[in-house]
């Protein structure tokens, strides 16, 4: 027997960004004893870098902003590829959880007449995101860290992965094992339930806003665990990344720059959204510079402007620009808020990207325009859950936030994410709770398991020469980056799966030195194997949509394809395979259709 | 919040062996230093210049080390409070005030804390063996600050009659150079004031719902325009002191004449 | 919306933009490795280009030289806070730390924060931080004002706050304060900068109900210790003005609360 600590607990949650530590903060309110699990220290989880807000229709700036409107947005952002359940869930419930993190110490920014302040963002009819700044990410993750810490009945466990579920003989979830960060101890957790609040996959990518700890290990326990995968070809990349220096190259540039009225310029100065409004979009979008500028000072007396298009869309038109040779010296476009806000406003509704490009990259955005092209982001498919319990189809194993899959559909607007993470982390932590309290018996911890996952952890300690695991990383985010990125073809994604023969034969046989404590490169090793996993389920996915919709293009089938938008791909992992099944996609009932149909005015 | 187990899991708890007090390149001891000499020059003039108890009038001109003048025997009266039998000088009545007022400063204490090591530049390790700041005597004094304030509002407020003062000569009112710089003194003190930090809080920053108290709130926001100044404010103002009563006892020596720039007359 | 221009010019934008040298120099680093049973500066050549930061620097050493080096970091962006460290002897976030801003040539110095207990390399212990945060009583809001059942405030209200709640916790100003850092004793009744400030960002909350937070600071969080140096004000990578507005209003509200009678006798007259 391998040497472990063992904690109980009722429900473990893996991973502490908004998601899972709204669903610890539920789970435990509800009077489970609740353990929250983070690789990171606690509150530097990826949430801390959304920027924009978190959207909800509370109606404070347009009164006639309601959740029918937002349930229609996310749809036809979604490419009516969304859990139509979920997106309807999500917008009734985000206005309560917004309100909810006042009383908990947020201070968004506010409105004249005292309530929380809205900004316009992609896609979005009405300006719906609750902001601070361009700092709402944090202002989310403290919120709930302060109010987290302050109930003090969650016990936290900081910078510890975990790498495997535990089943015990019925296949429900019994516990999860892994490591201690700081020194290589196993650590492993009987429990009755667990949330898996871990992300997205980002990091396999090399130009991406993403960080190390976006690795996919949810997606990767859930599918080992014998869970489901759904939506994974859908990649989303945000328009604006940022392109220089070599360093900084894809990260974010909030969408925020847009909606507070920046604009997207070639490099002959043309504003060349205009050239790209989809026909999904046209009766919505203005025709003219003139009629956008004046949308922006007065929603009903003009059409929203195309650079506040969906992301996938805008996405799609910069790479085009790029790909004619009408791009900026570092191969991105323009986007410039300089000439449209006077620096005063600039620094005060912008003011981490104020510092960011000063301090990173020399380029002051209050004089001069910003270079910008897409950058890997989000992950819209994810672990299949239940819509209304977040439940997986593996009993005691719940997911939300960007690891679970269905809310976004094929594209995810801008604010949504944030809004998903507390209306979904509340419900899984509630419904986590409420399977663990039905549960009877202590849940004991099955060895063989565990002394299976350790020896796979610790094998590359064993191995006396092998490669470097960075170098099979940085390989990995090429290939991908080159292979599956946001345009695709079948030829390139045949040749991607054959390289992941290639790197997983390479990643099985990598060596890592030093001890393991605090040892970076064997973290990585062990990241490494859910990254290919993960990213094999995305391209086979990839592979098997023939369409384009959302964030999945395909240069050889270009156009939407009405049979794609009745299925889900599902992923899976059978006899050490990653498969792909085509699975039926719920069909909403015809009062909810109809608002998603009907057109505005 | 951390288990206890977290904690073991760190099985000593040692700070990273490094002997060196710091391990800055740059010439951190050049600002306590400088900053402490030019306090040092100041304190010892000040000193000099207030116990001398002469030469700080020359009309129309009073030197602010010794305003308001509030003794009998002042050669030039503001207030007759203090009877004739106060033989020393003026100054010694009244300078408590102001000197105690930038002695409590929060930005004068910055600057001889470090002078003191206490620390003398950021990330350099001060030599001292063991520190209660503020928390204790002798340090726990510094909270007095805020009288001090309430007196140099008000004494800010006779500069202000000191320098209308100023313009009034024997032949008559004008503007002399002295003038201009009582007025640039007069500025720099009120400026000192109003930006420091118990006038701050005193004017509004006390308000946790800025708006219920509008008055209080742009009091408090007019405080905050100058409060990040407050440090150059403080130099500034030091030396316009100093140059003032240098200027003044020239004047009363009789080393040269005050250049007057206007005369209107009678 | 505000002074939205007509037209799409490109501002002030030129076409001189920053020379771009694209020859590639040599970095030499000394960073300190070890653990809590001691430690040692390794020096490490490291090949570099223009435009990159500390950071990159150090992950190049785990690419090709070390990957066991122990470094803490997330968003790489200034956003999150992970990567503080001490270079050349200043507190720093290392993914914010131009290599263009030290004399090319010269030895760069990279070591843990000082502070804390290191567990290895630039890595150490700031669970300190997590166990003083546990300590302060959370928000107590009052009875939401509007008429809609939701909280009013205005934005003059939260300005103040707002500033303070732009902390990413990367812990530097609590590093560089000597109060801790020279004084491992002090720890025990000394919360440090970074709690001065949330203390201030609830008792100037306007929804806060909690009585006596600035006494509380005084008595129970050490308040009296900082002697406003100011060096956490001077490392903050987010230009918080942490002594100027939070630990200094917090010492006069701590001060009208416990010293000054002029506030009480206010509060008596009013209440006539």
């Amino acid at each position: 027997m391998i040497d472990h600590e063992t904690h109980t607990y009722d429900v473990v949650v893996i991973g502490a960004g908004g998601a899972g530590m709204r669903a610890a903060i539920e789970a435990s309110g509800n009077g489970a004893k609740t353990a929250l699990v983070c690789k990171s220290l606690l509150g530097k989880a990826h949430t801390v870098m959304a920027e924009g807000g978190i959207a909800a229709a509370m109606g404070n700036v347009y009164p006639q902003d309601n959740w029918k409107v937002h349930f229609r947005d996310t749809m036809r952002g979604g490419k009516f590829l969304n859990n139509w359940r979920m997106a309807q869930l999500h917008a009734q419930e985000a206005p309560e959880r917004v309100w909810e993190l006042e009383d908990w110490g947020a201070l968004f920014d506010r409105t004249a007449d005292g309530k929380i302040s809205q900004r316009d963002f992609g896609g979005h009819r009405y300006a719906r995101l609750a902001h601070v700044g361009d700092r709402s990410g944090l202002e989310m993750i403290r919120t709930l860290q302060q109010h987290a810490v302050g109930e003090g009945q969650i016990d936290v466990f900081m910078e510890c992965t975990l790498v495997e579920l535990l089943l015990d003989d019925s296949g429900a979830v019994c516990g999860a094992f892994g490591y201690w960060r700081p020194t290589g101890d196993f650590i492993s957790f009987a429990c009755k339930a667990v949330v898996m609040a871990t992300g997205g996959i980002g990091r396999a990518w090399k130009v991406t806003s993403n960080s190390w700890e976006y690795s996919g290990d949810g997606h990767a326990m859930a599918l080992r665990a014998g869970a489901e995968l759904i939506d994974m070809e859908f990649i989303q990349f945000h328009p604006t990344g940022m392109v220089w220096p070599p360093s900084i190259r894809g990260a974010l540039v909030t969408e925020s720059v847009r909606g507070d009225g920046g604009i997207l310029t070639n490099k002959f100065g043309d504003r060349f959204m205009f050239n790209y409004v989809p026909d999904l979009f046209r009766k919505e979008t203005a025709e003219t510079e003139e009629e956008a500028d004046l949308w922006y000072k007065d929603h009903s007396a003009a059409r929203r402007t195309p650079d506040l298009l969906p992301r996938d869309e805008v996405a799609r038109a910069i790479n085009a620009e790029v790909k004619a040779g009408r791009g900026s010296p570092h191969g991105g476009v323009y986007l410039d808020v300089s000439s449209r806000l006077s620096a005063d406003v600039i620094k005060r509704r912008l003011p981490s990207m104020y510092h960011q490009f000063l301090e990173l990259a020399d380029v002051d955005i209050t004089k001069e325009p910003m270079e910008i092209a897409p950058t890997c982001h989000y992950t819209m498919g994810g672990i299949r859950v239940d819509a209304e319990t977040e439940a997986t189809t593996i009993p005691g194993l719940f997911a939300c936030g960007e690891s679970a899959g269905g809310m976004h559909g094929a594209n995810r607007l801008g604010g949504n994410s944030l809004s998903d993470l507390l209306v979904f982390g509340k419900r899984a932590g509630e419904h986590a709770a409420q399977y663990a309290a039905g549960k009877a018996g202590a849940p004991t911890i099955p060895e063989t398991q565990v002394t299976d996952a350790t020896r796979e952890v610790l094998a590359p300690f064993e191995r006396v020469d092998g490669e470097n695991p960075y170098t099979v990383l940085n390989d990995m985010q090429e290939m991908l980056h080159n292979l599956v990125g946001i345009i695709r073809i079948e030829a390139e994604l045949k040749e991607a799966l054959e390289r992941f023969v290639e790197l997983k034969e390479r990643a099985g046989k990598v060596r890592v030195i030093g001890t393991r404590a605090y040892n970076p490169g064997w973290n990585t090793a062990i990241d490494l194997r859910n990254m290919l996993m993960v990213a094999e389920g995305c391209t086979k996915a990839a592979l098997a949509r023939r369409e384009s919709r959302g964030g999945h293009t395909r240069e050889d089938f270009p156009v939407t394809d009405p049979e794609f938008a009745k299925i889900n791909h599902a992923v899976r992992y059978e006899n050490g395979e990653v498969t792909i099944t085509p699975t039926p996609l719920p069909q909403m009932p015809d009062d909810l259709r109809q608002i998603v149909e009907e057109n505005p005015e | 919040m951390l288990t206890e187990e977290r904690r073991g899991q760190v099985r000593t708890r040692a700070r990273a062996a490094i002997e060196q007090a710091t391990l800055r390149k740059d010439a951190w001891w050049a600002e306590p230093f400088v900053s402490m000499a030019v306090l040092g020059i100041f304190v010892v003039y000040a000193t000099w210049a207030a116990i001398i108890g002469t030469h700080y009038y020359s009309d129309p001109y009073i030197s602010p080390l010794y305003a308001p003048c509030i003794a009998d025997r002042c050669a030039h009266v503001s207030f007759h409070i203090i009877g004739s039998f106060w033989r020393w000088s003026p100054a010694l009545l009244i300078i408590l005030f102001p000197l105690g007022f930038r002695t409590t400063c929060y930005f004068y204490r910055r600057v001889y804390y470090r002078g003191m090591g206490m620390p003398s530049a950021c990330a350099v390790r001060e030599p001292w063996p063991r520190y209660l700041g503020e928390s204790k005597r002798p340090f726990i004094v510094m909270n007095i600050h805020r009288y001090f304030f309430y007196v140099a509002f008000i004494l800010a407020l006779l500069h202000w009659s000191d320098f209308v003062l100023s313009f009034h000569f024997k032949a008559g009112w004008g503007i002399g150079f002295g003038t201009l710089l009582m007025g640039l003194d007069t500025v720099l003190l009120s400026l000192y004031v109003l930006s420091c930090h118990a006038g701050r809080h005193f004017l509004g920053g006390h308000v946790d719902k800025f708006s219920q108290a509008p008055i209080r709130y742009r009091l408090w926001k007019l405080s905050s325009y100058f409060n990040p100044k407050h440090g150059p404010i403080a130099w500034a103002s030091l030396v316009s002191v100093m140059l003032v009563d240098i200027y003044v006892r020239l004047l009363s020596y009789g080393v040269f004449h005050d250049p007057h720039l206007i005369l209107l007359g009678k | 919306m505000t002074l939205i221009q007509k037209g799409s010019g490109l501002g002030q934008w030129s076409a001189e933009r920053k020379a771009e040298a694209t020859g590639q120099k040599v970095a030499t680093m000394r960073v300190w490795r070890g653990d809590a049973t001691g430690g040692r500066f390794e020096e490490f050549q490291v090949p570099y280009e223009d435009g990159e930061v500390v950071l990159d620097i150090l992950h190049r050493i785990q690419a090709t030289q070390a990957s066991d080096l122990a470094v803490r970091w997330n968003c790489k962006a200034g956003k999150c806070g992970s990567c503080s460290a001490e270079v050349n002897g200043k507190p720093r976030l290392t993914c914010m730390t131009r290599m263009s801003i030290f004399e090319s040539g010269d030895p760069i110095t990279v070591n843990p924060l000082r502070t804390f207990p290191v567990i290895k390399d630039l890595v150490t212990d700031v669970s300190f931080n997590y166990e003083v945060a546990a300590k302060i009583r959370p928000l107590k809001p009052v009875a939401p004002a509007g008429d809609d059942g939701h909280h009013r405030m205005f934005q003059e209200d939260v300005n103040r706050g707002q500033e303070f709640r732009k902390c990413i916790e990367c812990f530097l100003c609590q590093n560089v304060c000597h109060v801790i850092r020279d004084h491992e004793e002090n720890k025990q009744h000394f919360a440090g900068p970074r709690f001065f400030i949330r203390m201030a960002e609830l008792d100037m909350h306007p929804l806060d109900t909690e009585p006596n937070r600035a006494e509380r600071a005084q008595d129970d969080f050490g308040l009296g210790y900082c002697n406003i140096t100011k060096c956490c004000t001077d490392v903050c990578p987010e230009h918080i003005h942490i002594t100027d507005n939070g630990i200094i209003p917090m010492k006069e509200r701590a001060m009208s609360a416990k010293y000054d009678p002029i506030p009480w006798i206010i509060r008596k007259i009013r209440r006539r």
